[in-house]
């Protein structure tokens, strides 16, 4: 076997995943081959020196930092102090206060409504005209540059020969269509 | 039933267990326990240990504000490892993003990717607290050389005994992936402390 070979049987044996037969040729190889044998032997030393390194000790005040700030965390969580709930709150309370400052302002417009709503209201609630939905209505057109009435009193009736040479139209348009179409 | 049975056979378990139901001794013992070994745990990933304790100090408010929620379906070691590994990762992942962008902005004090700024020196004051010798510190800059799975995979199993399904729960892979990255961790080790086995000093 080569030692290539061998090397990717050692990281296979390493992931526990070699057959019985590769394990054998693998310790074969591994008792022939000087260069493998020593790579073996140097992992397992690799992996034994790691046990040199140094532990760390936290500083002194670690745990006396730590527990202040449990405490501290204690404390936000019971009574919904955190920073983080805090804010939740005060954006819950500017929502809520704006919805109220908006339906306030519509509840006092219902209330109260201008004169232009008070027509419009009475006359859509109400089928029989009253004598004030009257005066304002003749306050509004008294206003207004427009002559709603007589436009509506004097409708224009269509001439007669208007309606003539609208059927004329008619027909020369219906005619030219046929000689279009080709026979 | 499961949960029952692991706090009768995980100590640390019922003690979150207990703090859970307000016991707040518990978490005191728990706190003795775990925090000199989550903060060598982190010191071997960040290599800072200032910024060690401060993400230790992390994993304790979140092992605290997650009690209510804490089912003891693994062993609290794994369990806890794993929020220490989620806050260290995230925190090189930070640095390495912050190294990128001073690097290609050109910002001062970019030196570019040599050794002193990939493995940075942990400081006088530390240096004295943690070094015991030369060997060491090649031991430590042969861990922070490791490409981080490696690294992730071999200090959990070497120096904080998980065993391979606990590994590969944390990091979220195969057993076979541990195994292959702790294997690969330990040709790596062995190339960084060569001269020191060829000269029989390990």
């Amino acid at each position: 076997m080569r030692c290539y070979r061998a090397r990717g049987l050692l990281r296979r044996k390493a992931a526990e995943s070699l057959s019985d037969s590769q394990e054998r040729r693998l310790e074969e190889h591994l008792g022939a081959c000087l260069a493998c044998s020593k790579l073996t032997e140097e992992i397992e030393r690799a992996w034994a020196a790691l046990g040199h390194l140094p532990t760390v000790e936290p500083s002194a005040d670690f745990l006396p930092r730590l527990k202040a700030r449990l405490r501290e965390e204690d404390t936000s969580s019971r009574q919904g102090t955190g920073p983080v709930r805090s804010w939740r709150w005060v954006a819950v309370a500017a929502c809520v206060l704006l919805a109220a400052v908006f339906a306030a302002r519509f509840e006092t417009g219902r209330q109260n409504p201008s004169p232009e709503e008070r027509t419009a209201v009475s006359a859509r609630d109400s089928n029989v005209p009253d004598e004030q939905f009257l005066q304002d209505l003749e306050e509004i057109l008294q206003q207004s540059d427009v002559d709603f009435l007589s436009a509506y009193d004097v409708w224009p009736a269509v001439p007669q020969d208007a309606k003539d040479r609208g059927t004329r139209k008619a027909g020369e348009a219906d005619g030219s269509k046929k000689k279009e179409r080709p026979s | 039933m499961a949960d029952a049975i692991m706090t009768q056979t995980d100590q640390d378990a019922a003690l979150m267990v207990a703090f859970q139901n307000g016991d707040s001794t518990a978490f005191d013992q728990l706190l003795d326990k775990y925090h000199r070994p989550i903060v060598n745990f982190i010191y071997r990933i960040v290599n800072n240990s200032g910024e060690a304790e401060e993400l230790a100090q992390e994993v304790f408010l979140r092992v605290f504000r997650a009690r209510q929620g804490y089912e003891p379906k693994a062993r609290f070691a794994a369990w806890i490892y794993r929020i220490a590994t989620n806050v260290s990762l995230k925190e090189a992942g930070r640095k390495r993003r912050m190294r990128f962008w001073n690097h290609n902005h050109g910002s001062e004090g970019a030196p570019g990717l040599d050794l002193q700024e990939v493995i940075p020196d942990p400081g006088p004051d530390a240096e004295r607290r943690m070094i015991s010798g030369e060997l060491g510190r090649v031991i430590r800059r042969a861990i922070q050389g490791l490409p981080r799975n490696e690294r992730v995979a071999l200090v959990l199993r070497r120096y904080e005994e998980l065993s391979y399904r606990e590994i590969a729960d944390i990091m979220e892979c195969t057993e076979a992936a541990v195994k292959t990255y702790i294997h690969r961790g330990k040709l790596h080790v062995r190339e960084g402390i060569l001269p020191y086995l060829e000269k029989g000093r390990v």
